[in-house]
């Protein structure tokens, strides 16, 4: 039991020890006196209309005032740090300033701020005091900030916004006469302890002792007795001591005045003792939990100074933006791609002009637009929707095709249109869309004679309808190219190195050495973007090699179907017929499939598949199938070398399988 | 032996709210923290941004001699976000003395104003 008790003693002394640590620690630094004072915790703000805020008790702030001068940092909310004393950042021999105090608390001199400049604390029309109640008057002046008020009093408006700023050091006129800082009597000894007149600090007087006898003196050894320690104390935290003749000594037995000698002094050994359990505290703290001091950089001259430098930058003769570069930039022409084009169709270079397209800025509006570019006949000036065998051109209409270019027909009679985009890093990009599955000739005429032109047909992006997935490279034919391509590379050039998913190579002809070269293709099976890359080598090794790139959308087929709920049964053998509307007549007949190489009507696959590559025209869809209620379509046009490949549903007769598809919609 | 019991309770509970409290503290002082920065990345962002549209309003776009007050309030402003690199490349820039020698630390100026908004 009694190991017990020691051992809930320990833990109860310890845990008192903790805490009464913890609750020394921050009062550390509060300890002051009248002499040497600190802020009031409660009344610690000054206002400044500009600047706001100023705490000048505020946390790190440690703020001092001694009889002669001020200490620390006061912190304003709008303009950060205040330094009171050059002392409190070591930078004196840069910059000396202070803010002083006559010790009767009349302050002069600067403070320092980083961000709000000089402070002056005795401005003319203002200046700052504090008084016997230790509460800080009057106005200080910033430079960039105006006055800084320290009592709502001085302003009359304590009524609004109840602030002052308050300190525990009184002026001297307001201390005993043993802790006024003077010598009071004239023995060249001043103030507790050293004076043999003052008992303690708060002996209000400083008169030797005489060696006269007395009560107390003779009590005390011989001493004259010191005054009576009566202490008025008002509620505003005023100390003033009665005069002699206003407070008579009590006739008191020298066992009382005994007593009345004996207070004192312990009032002031238990604040030493205080300061010395502080010290103690504060030596056994770690380094690393002590407040780190302040570093401030060192002090630039008053920002007037700067300023008032004279700098030719700022003289306005200078131009701070070079024009020019600026003009390159805004006025940039036209990338030399899309000028070639233009110049290659002279209708999209009109149309450019038309609608403001001159220089690089005005790409932008190309990227939301579509431009097409004419089939190969309609180029050569053969309009009516139906294209020409190109052996059938003559030489002159030969002459008027343009070189360079990526030609596609299907069949001799079809012609692809070809649109034209323009890339994010601002290249025209032209495209056709094809069917899948169907012949595709190509076409291109070489500028300068060519050793020879050779193209693949290469995988740009493939994405099904389940989601977005590479197609297995082994059905592709998949093989990893290098292919060598770039525009106009010289033969020793290093060049552009490329790798791609080739599906095929092909090398172009040019049987009637007329300077156009073909070739065909078929289009691939799985709908996707593809590339079709022509590289042209020259005769001319000086100009090297010259590649061309035509995008090409293989289209899905399309199919007929029949709907069950939410799913789609596709329908085989379903019969397809194309009808072309006749121009004159207004009716609509069977689409000449044979002129084109197609059948018409189609049969549908296994997998409900059919598709036609027309001419432009209007045409009309009819399909019928066993089982199923005729499909009449609608009339539709069809651009320039276009598929048809809609997606058709069919109703079936049987009337319960009609109702399991209503039922399931 | 009730007492006992008591006192253990109570030092056991005083530990364990220590405890408690300590590691919430310095939870709670992470996330201060970590506000901390975010506000005084805000902070600095806006007074970037308002330097650069004093620079550029008053400096860039003035064909005139910028008067004492504009710089005065350019260069509270540019010491206001209290960066080092920034505020010795506007030194760089006022201190220049040729036009070339403007134009290219204008540059790098607008250049380091861009990049320092976070």
């Amino acid at each position: 039991m009694s190991f017990f008790k020691l051992k809930n003693s320990f833990l109860i002394s310890i845990f008192a020890i903790f805490t009464g640590a913890v609750f020394l620690l921050p009062q550390a630094n509060a300890l002051a006196s009248s002499t040497d004072g600190t802020i009031d915790s409660s009344y610690k703000y000054a206002w400044s209309e500009n600047a706001g805020w100023v705490d000048f008790g505020v946390s790190g702030g440690n703020i001092h005032i001694s009889d002669s001068v001020l200490t620390g940092y006061a912190y304003g909310e709008n303009i950060g740090w205040i330094s009171l004393n050059c002392s409190n950042e070591t930078s004196c021999a840069t910059a000396d300033y202070k803010v002083s105090n006559n010790g009767s608390g009349i302050l002069s001199g600067y403070a320092w701020s980083e961000n709000a400049g000089w402070i002056n604390f005795a401005p003319s029309g203002g200046g700052v005091t504090i008084n016997s109640s230790g509460e800080f008057l009057g106005y200080a002046y910033g430079e960039n900030i105006g006055w800084v008020v320290f009592n709502c009093a001085t302003t009359s408006s304590c009524g609004t916004a109840d602030y002052k700023v308050k300190t525990d050091w009184r002026p001297q006129s307001a201390r005993p006469a043993c802790n006024n800082a003077i010598d009071d009597d004239g023995d060249s000894k001043i103030d507790y302890s050293p004076d043999p007149g003052c008992s303690s600090l708060e002996d209000t007087n400083e008169t030797d002792p005489d060696g006269g006898g007395g009560i107390l003196g003779s009590i005390n050894g011989g001493g004259t007795a010191p005054e009576p320690k009566f202490q008025i104390i008002s509620p505003d935290g005023t100390i003033s001591y009665p005069k002699e003749e206003t407070v008579p000594v009590p006739a008191v037995t020298p066992i009382m005045e005994n007593r009345a000698t004996e207070t004192i002094p312990q009032t002031a050994s238990v604040s030493q003792a205080m300061e010395t359990v502080s010290k103690a505290v504060g030596a056994i703290v770690p380094d690393f939990l002590k407040p780190k001091p302040k570093t401030e950089p060192p002090q630039e001259p008053p920002l007037e100074e700067i300023v008032s430098e004279s700098l030719p930058v700022f003289a306005g003769n200078w131009k701070l933006l070079d024009d020019k570069k600026v003009a390159m930039f805004a006025l940039a022409p036209l990338p030399k791609e899309i000028i070639s084009l233009a110049d290659k169709f002279p209708e999209l270079g009109k149309t450019f002009a038309k609608v403001g397209i001159t220089n690089m800025s005005d790409l932008q509006k190309l990227k939301n637009a579509k431009f097409v570019l004419p089939g190969i006949s309609k180029e050569v000036g053969i309009s009516g929707g139906i294209g020409i065998p190109i052996s059938s051109l003559t030489n002159a209409q030969k002459e008027l095709i343009p070189s360079e270019i990526v030609f596609a027909k299907a069949g001799d009679l079809i012609d692809y249109k070809i649109s034209l985009a323009i890339t994010d890093d601002g290249k025209p990009e032209q495209r056709i869309s094809v069917i899948a599955g169907k012949p595709l000739d190509l076409a291109i005429k070489a500028d300068k004679p060519v050793k020879n032109i050779k193209g693949y047909l290469t995988i740009k992006k493939i994405e099904r309808e389940m989601g977005s997935r590479n197609v297995p490279a082994s059905s592709l034919l998949g093989s990893a190219i290098v292919a060598v391509l770039g525009i106009n590379h010289s033969s020793d050039d290093k060049i552009e190195i490329e790798q791609k998913f080739l599906i095929s190579e092909f090398e172009y002809q040019d049987e009637d050495k007329d300077g156009i070269y073909t070739a065909q293709i078929t289009s691939p099976l799985v709908h996707g973007e593809y590339e079709i890359i022509s590289i042209m080598e020259y005769k001319d090794i000086s100009l090297g090699k010259k590649e061309l790139r035509l995008v090409t959308v293989i289209d899905p087929e399309g199919y007929i179907y029949e709907k069950n709920g939410n799913k789609e049964t596709r329908v085989p053998e379903a019969k397809v017929s194309l009808l072309q509307k006749d121009a004159r007549s207004g009716n609509f007949e069977l689409w000449p499939a044979k002129d084109y190489q197609q059948v018409n009507p189609q049969k549908t696959d296994k997998s409900g598949n059919y598709s036609f590559l027309v001419p432009e025209g209007i045409y009309r869809l009819d399909v019928s199938a066993e089982g199923y209620y005729v499909f009449e379509g609608k009339e539709f046009a069809v651009e320039e070398g276009r598929g048809v490949h809609e997606n058709i549903a069919l109703k079936p007769k049987s009337w319960w399988r009609s109702l399991f598809g209503l039922l399931f919609k | 032996m009730n007492k006992r019991i008591f006192i253990i309770a109570i030092i056991g509970i005083l530990i364990i709210g220590n405890v408690y409290f300590a590691l919430k503290v310095n939870s709670l002082s992470g996330e201060l923290a970590e506000l901390k920065k975010e506000i005084s990345i805000f902070k600095k962002n806006d007074k970037v941004i308002t330097f650069s549209k004093l620079f550029i309003d008053n400096v860039l776009k003035s064909g005139k001699e910028v008067d004492f007050d504009t710089r005065l309030k350019l260069e509270n402003a540019v010491r206001d976000i209290k960066d080092d690199e920034l505020l010795a490349q506007w030194n760089k820039f006022t201190k220049s003395q040729t036009e070339s020698d403007a134009q290219n630390e204008v540059k790098n100026l607008l250049d380091l104003l861009m990049k320092k908004i976070q």
